[in-house]
């Protein structure tokens, strides 16, 4: 067992803090206030992330095949790390390196890996997820968007949302339904954004600006081919998908140096003397840290081939207080600063922090797998 | 980053689990008693070296902080925590069971009463004493651990010697607690675990309640967390991670305990059921050395200063 970087893995972390220290411009933090899914962070990111796969670190995790290098799952989480913690420059494209791709190259076909891989290796990708419903949230298997077959083609009606960076996908990652109930019958299709049908309404929300959207389909035709894998095959590709994805975003990192950016503004206050913010500065600080190592105990298993686990669902929870904790401690002790927007990524923390518990699926849910497979409790009944 | 658990460590705690399981099994409480100190499992265990397991080449601390958390998992109690850190690591040549003193020396603490040696842990000196029954008073078992107080503190400080470090001491027992609370809060979880399986009310078990699952995988994710706070502080060997980990599972045991008390009903009021064995350590444990409070300012102090 050891809680150390190799020498390899802190020379992998220098990299990447040197290209953003080089190719980040002077008003990231400015661009960045806008939130992943804005324009400004979405045109960004397609002049970033083409310069980052120039550098072999947008998609350095993937199969050589596939444009990546075949590194290692805890490089791929160190890059993570530190574009997380800087606010997040890949934009929405962050999407595509860390599971639409991988899961296109697992499950897609070859027309689809070959149209698709290459644009998201290259950084000029801009995906949307269309999972939620408006009666299809934390029950997702509930959702009633359908695809009826029409010869060669679908058309799908139906309505999605709470879909995060709709208005400037290129591509859906759309769940709809060909047959049956529940989870039986759910298929997953790689729908253009420009295909005729497809209306994207923004609803304006606490979370930044291009996060959440409503999108509406209506006969929207899409060829077979853009099934990804087979029919009704959709719930054992997203359990894939989003195993991994669980614990995809490293926001303790985030909510770690936001911590130490407050610390440092109550030291040039001269607050720092407080008992009591010191108190809950530690409180912040071991919530994180708690966050971290969970994580890294799932990434460890993820970097030696174990399928997810309850562990995902025990990090979750630690990564969703962490986040609240940070947040809280700002809010509590530098409330002027949200007003004032003077410590830079404050705002962008506090909007993903009061996402995290709800973005990726409800902490809820989490909580029920926990006593479910971690504590063997039986299941609820269902009425 | 590697949280492979090491083969040596495994093999000691399948070890330590079978000797666990054989003298839980023979021992009894003593009726109306919160405190069942074993001395014949204390006594088993020092014999077969798992209190030694930090000092071992091929084990070190982190094999120490799993043996603690085994140990304090089970709901009969020894004294493992202080030997497997402080006297693994740096008194060596005292006598165990060992009873710590911090602060106010005539104030009673555990072990006292069946302890071989009592260390004084000042600010910024260690001084340690031999004692035996007679130098001690029995104090009421609040606990669940034997608690005793000194007969003359002034004596017995007067005849002790200057022994280590008291940073040194300081990290090793923070880490002492840490393990042996994260031990403790996940033995009585998967204990209250149990109990809402097969406990039924309103025709199904109340474990299959949603409010129940939730706050019982809230407390899991929580001590799960604390677990691996003090490996980590144990591996490192860092102040600020022995800190963290005990201001950490410090702040959130009276949280985690309201729970699983709450679950436990009243049957969990008695001393029938065995959950005070761990949740009644628990509650002294969340004073040691200053407690949270003390915890999380000096990490605050220490991480950014």
């Amino acid at each position: 067992m050891d809680f150390a970087w190799s020498e390899r893995q802190r020379a992998f972390r220098s990299r990447v803090v040197d290209f953003l220290k080089s190719e980040l411009p002077d008003d990231w933090s400015e661009i960045a206030q806008h939130g992943p899914g804005s324009r400004q962070q979405t045109e960004f990111s397609l002049h970033f992330c083409p310069k980052l796969a120039e550098a072999g670190l947008l998609v350095p995790h993937w199969p050589k095949e596939f444009g990546g290098d075949d590194a290692s799952v805890w490089e791929h989480f160190i890059l993570g790390e530190e574009m997380w913690a800087t606010g997040e420059p890949r934009g929405p494209q962050y999407m595509n390196v860390n599971w639409i791709g991988p899961t296109i190259m697992r499950f897609g076909s070859e027309e689809q890996k070959q149209f698709h891989l290459p644009r998201a290796a290259q950084g000029r990708a801009i995906w949307c997820q269309g999972f939620s419903e408006p009666s299809a949230g934390s029950d997702l298997a509930s959702l009633r968007t359908c695809a009826e077959r029409d010869e060669n083609n679908f058309v799908i009606n139906g309505t999605k949302i709470w879909t995060s960076y709709a208005e400037l996908a290129d591509h859906c990652f759309l769940l709809a339904r060909t047959s049956g109930k529940r989870k039986d019958g759910i298929c997953i299709f790689l729908v253009p954004m420009d295909t005729p049908g497809i209306t994207v309404r923004s609803i304006p929300s606490l979370v930044g600006e291009g996060d959440i959207h409503e999108v509406f389909f209506k006969d929207v035709t899409v060829p077979a081919s853009a099934m990804l894998g087979g029919e009704g095959q959709a719930w054992s590709i997203i359990t894939y998908s989003l195993g991994n994805e669980r614990v995809g975003i490293p926001r303790y990192e985030f909510s770690r140096r936001t911590l130490d950016t407050l610390v440092a503004r109550l030291k040039e206050e001269d607050r720092w003397n407080d008992e009591y913010i010191r108190y809950r500065a530690g409180q912040a600080l071991s919530a994180c840290e708690a966050a971290r190592l969970l994580v890294y105990r799932v990434v460890d298993e993820r970097s030696r081939g174990a399928p997810p686990s309850a562990e995902s669902s025990l990090a979750r929870f630690a990564v969703v207080t962490a986040d609240h904790a940070v947040s809280n401690f700002g809010l509590e002790f530098l409330p002027d600063s949200f007003s004032n927007n003077d410590i830079s990524m404050l705002k962008p923390h506090h909007e993903r922090a009061i996402a995290s518990g709800i973005a990726s699926g409800a902490a809820e849910i989490q909580l029920g797998i926990i006593a479910q497979s971690y504590l063997e409790l039986p299941r609820e009944l269902r009425t | 980053m590697n949280f492979t658990i090491p083969e040596e460590c495994s093999a000691l705690i399948d070890a330590l689990q079978k000797l666990l399981d054989q003298e839980t099994a023979k021992a009894q409480p003593v009726d109306g008693s919160r405190s069942f100190f074993s001395h014949e499992l204390d006594g088993a265990l020092e014999e077969s070296g798992f209190l030694d397991a930090a000092s071992l080449d091929d084990l070190g601390p982190l094999a120490a902080a799993m043996v603690t958390q085994e140990i304090s998992s089970k709901p009969i109690i020894v004294e493992a925590a202080y030997s497997s850190f402080l006297r693994a690591l740096v008194l060596a040549e005292w006598p165990r069971p060992m009873a710590v003193l911090t602060g106010d020396y005539s104030q009673a603490t555990r072990f006292l009463g069946v302890a071989k040696s009592v260390v004084f842990l000042g600010e910024n000196e260690v001084r340690a004493s031999r004692v035996e029954a007679e130098d001690t008073i029995p104090a009421e078992t609040f606990f669940a651990y034997p608690m005793a107080r000194l007969r003359d503190p002034a004596a017995c400080l007067s005849r002790s010697e200057s022994v280590a470090d008291s940073a040194i001491v300081r990290r090793l027992l923070l880490l002492a607690t840490a393990c042996e609370l994260s031990g403790v809060l996940k033995a009585a979880l998967f204990c209250v675990t149990e109990h809402v399986k097969d406990r039924r009310q309103f025709g199904r078990p109340i474990g299959s309640f949603q409010a129940v699952q939730h706050r019982l995988a809230m407390c899991a994710s929580t001590i799960s967390s604390g677990e691996w706070l003090a490996r980590r502080a144990a591996a490192s060997g860092s102040m600020e991670h022995a800190v963290m980990a005990a201001g950490f599972l410090q702040e959130c045991t009276n949280r985690i305990l309201y729970d699983l008390h709450q679950f436990m009903g009243a049957m969990g009021l008695t001393l029938e059921h065995p959950l005070y064995r761990w949740s009644y350590r628990a509650k002294l444990l969340v004073s040691d050395l200053g407690g949270a409070s003390r915890q999380l300012r000096d990490l605050a102090t220490i991480t950014w200063s």
